[in-house]
């Protein structure tokens, strides 16, 4: 029942998810279609508002509604789609979870659902207005802090369980290339527990106490550092599911091999590596951190970019063999081959193209002094949203076109594969408009986390509304591409029911034979270099933050 | 490894390596730091008993290298002070504190961009070279008048002695 | 594994190590350096309005 997967197996079409695993992943996907629609929803209306156009109401704020969007959409959805998608990918490629994994996904599924409900009161209620990057010294309800810190402890118990069912493969079949999903999955998990220490440390010793009034004042330096430390990890976390099936969904659906085996895994060995140490390229216009840390951090930053540069070439390098397979002979010919009709392959796809601009604007970002020039501009937020907002949200969305299905035992009909084609055109054409217009804006100065000002009437702030309003107009395609969404993982999962339910595509790697490279499956010495990493980067700045005497600060409600 | 995956990867870590240096060339020998690096600490409580922040704004500086220092201080939701001249082609020390919680000190179309945080002075060493009227925003979400704090700076053509306070 | 399916990996561990460098990845080139490029432009662009904006 709950038995490894033996290693001459991998590849079995009889490999399923087990089906209670399967409710578990589903319970896990409900979540990810509610938050989906409700931050959505906040999402379209901050637009309206800040097009000048429109305005909130039922005293409903603006930051109150911004505090939702980031929170429903930066952790609440993505957290719960990669604990399913995670604990899926296990259950089909190591074999079923046994019962005490499967338990501690239950307990992590219920404490991220109680952390979410009480934050969800706090923003209602307007006690949270903070957004989700909850800097100090505002201060929010502790309910708040206390819900995060549950929802982080909720992922905790989930991510023990699916280590927990990779160890039990690793041991039973020592010597062997761990399963590449579950090895992908466990690399996640890793990062993520040693990357929320830094957060959760500050939120129990820092926050939590401080809104309590049990302290009087807060470090804010520290207070900010250390939930960088987890900020910048937390987007590889969003990231790394979708780069799992780009090395080994995507393939199969394309009916043919992926590239490498050996690469796929380095690649997430340097993720591993160097998504920890550079949080402090989201402080470099701050004050009380060196420049020579700084400094330090952008060089790690710029060797995160590596494993995304070698993701590329493996990725146009399965395209272009499976073209050639299709009889492609030309130089770029093989990308008429690919199947434009699947909606699996063309829903990540999409996300991929925006990729290029979101990888090279990332670049930029993290370029030092650069920095300055897109600080807390809405270039950032155009950033993120072709990062997370698309490459990572439209491969989640193609992964959620099999995987439910595959769960629930039904299948995608040609009517479901035309909706998902139709949510990833709305949804480009929708983020492509909104984003462009919020890296143009941006680059001319527009503050991102502002609702609608007109900065007393300069001229400048008149250009800004105009992108405004194209924001909005995205805003609006991408409210529409989320109905399409809603409806269509409905239907996904309540479809009728066959003998021969879709298939969880996993692709075998060109070198899927060659022998296991030791070093990439020694855990202990992947972490000791980890901690190593985030020691180098941050034992100095951290230390500094203590000894330098920075008086603290009261909590203020501003809002 | 494919002999062009080997010519990719040098190329594209070649061109990141570039980058780096062009960013640690500019960043020692033209001073182009990132802003408000290093750590001066004021006590968020007493920002006013520092001289140079009981009345803020453009002073003679006493700093070598610079013809000015300007001081700023922010608070919810106001900037201090409201509007300031400062004569074209000068080198000016910026410096700003805040009272309450963190702001984002911007002057749009400039690099001047940096965080202001409590316990913290923030520095930054700028020209202002072009004549014109600079909008100063909070780029730092600070609560619901966020977007009221405004402040402006106006770059004055070099004439007689307008900057003496 | 046995000694059989040992010699199997091994030989098709060969075959696969052939395959990678005989793949035709002329278009693959092509796109990586593209990209390398856009990479290149967009980062001096960004760069020169730093500077301008000095």
């Amino acid at each position: 029942m709950s038995r490894n997967i033996h290693p001459d197996n991998l590849f079995s079409l009889n490999n399923r998810v087990d089906s209670k695993d399967g409710r578990l992943v589903l319970a896990n996907m409900i979540w990810v279609i509610f938050a989906l629609f409700i931050g959505g929803a906040a999402g379209l209306l901050q637009t309206l508002v800040r097009s000048g156009m429109f305005e909130l109401p039922f005293g409903i704020g603006y930051y109150q509604l911004l505090t939702l969007h980031g929170v429903i959409l930066a952790l609440v959805l993505t957290f719960f789609f990669i604990m399913g998608f995670q604990i899926a990918a296990l259950s089909k490629t190591a074999g079923a979870l046994n019962r005490t994994e499967r338990r501690l996904g239950w307990i992590g599924f219920w404490l991220m659902s109680a952390g979410t409900l009480v934050a969800a009161v706090m923003i209602a209620t307007n006690e949270a207005s903070v957004l989700y990057t909850f800097y100090a010294p505002l201060q929010a309800h502790a309910f708040y802090y206390i819900a995060l810190a549950v929802i982080i402890v909720g992922t905790w118990c989930s991510v023990a369980g699916q280590l927990m069912r990779y160890i039990r493969w690793k041991r039973e079949f020592r010597g062997h290339k761990t399963p590449l999903l579950s090895y992908m999955a466990s690399i996640n998990n890793v990062m993520w527990l040693v990357c929320t220490i830094g957060v959760a440390a500050s939120v129990i010793f820092q926050y939590i106490p401080w809104s309590l009034g049990l302290t009087d004042r807060i470090n804010v330096s520290l207070s900010r550092t250390l939930f960088w430390m987890f900020g910048h990890a937390l987007v590889y976390f969003w990231l790394l599911p979708a780069y799992m099936a780009w090395y080994a969904v995507l393939p199969k659906v394309l009916g043919t091999e992926g590239f490498s085996d050996s690469l796929a895994r380095l690649s997430f060995v340097l993720f591993l590596f160097f998504s920890i140490p550079v949080g402090i390229h989201h402080q470099l216009t701050e004050p009380g951190i060196d420049a020579f840390w700084k400094g330090l951090q952008v060089v790690l930053t710029f060797a995160v970019i590596v494993p995304s540069l070698m993701t590329a070439f493996s990725l146009f390098a399965v395209f272009e063999t499976h073209g050639r397979q299709m009889g492609a002979t030309g130089l770029l010919d093989w990308f008429k081959k690919l199947p434009w009709k699947d909606a699996r392959f063309v829903l990540p796809f999409l996300g991929m193209l925006f990729f290029i601009p979101g990888g090279i604007g990332g670049i930029i970002n993290a370029s030092g002094q650069m920095n300055q020039l897109v600080h807390n501009t809405i270039w950032v937020v155009g950033h993120f949203h072709i990062t997370v907002g698309a490459p990572v949200i439209l491969t989640y969305f193609g992964i959620m076109m099999f995987l439910l299905p595959h769960i629930t035992g039904t299948r995608i009909t040609k009517q479901l594969n035309n909706m998902g084609l139709y949510l990833g055109y709305t949804w480009t054409f929708g983020m492509g408009l909104m984003s462009a217009a919020m890296h143009f804006a941006g680059l001319r100065g527009a503050p991102r986390r502002s609702t609608y000002s007109e900065y007393g009437g300069a001229g400048i702030a008149d250009e800004w509304i105009t992108y405004q309003i194209l924001q909005a107009v995205g805003g609006t395609f991408l409210f529409v591409a989320i109905i399409i969404a809603v409806l269509l993982f409905i239907q996904l999962m309540t479809g009728p029911k066959t003998n021969v339910p879709e298939e969880f595509p996993v692709a075998p790697m060109m070198d899927q034979n060659a022998p296991v490279t030791k070093w990439l499956e020694n855990w202990r010495l992947l972490i000791i270099i980890t901690v190593f990493l985030v020691l180098i980067a941050y034992t100095v700045p951290i230390t500094q933050m203590f000894t330098e005497n920075i008086p603290g600060a009261h909590g203020y409600k501003l809002w | 490894m494919h002999k062009f995956e080997k010519i990719w990867m040098s190329i594209g870590t070649g061109s990141l390596i570039l980058f780096l240096v062009i960013l640690g060339v500019s960043a020692v020998h033209a001073g182009h730091t990132p802003a408000a690096s290093g750590i001066e600490t004021i006590h968020p409580d007493y920002v006013r008993d520092d001289n140079r922040f009981s009345e803020p704004g453009l002073y003679e500086s006493s700093e070598e290298g610079y013809d000015y220092d300007l001081y700023y201080v922010a608070s919810a939701f106001r900037y201090e002070p409201a509007e300031v001249e400062v004569p074209q082609g000068s080198r000016v020390r910026m410096q700003v504190v805040t009272t309450d919680v963190v702001h984002g000190f911007q002057v749009v179309n400039t690099n001047i961009n940096m965080m202001v945080e409590p316990g913290l002075v923030s520095t930054y060493g700028t020209n202002f070279n072009t004549v014109g009227e600079y909008l100063v925003i909070c780029n730092e979400y600070c609560g619901v008048g966020h977007t009221d704090m405004t402040s402006v700076i106006k770059v004055v053509p070099e004439e007689g002695d307008a900057e003496d306070e | 594994m046995t000694e059989k399916n040992e010699d199997r990996a091994r030989e098709s561990l060969e075959i696969h190590e052939e395959d990678h460098s005989k793949l035709d990845l002329r278009g693959t080139f092509t796109m990586v350096l593209f990209l390398g490029a856009l990479m290149f432009v967009s980062w001096f662009g960004a760069f020169m309005l730093f500077l301008g904006r000095m």
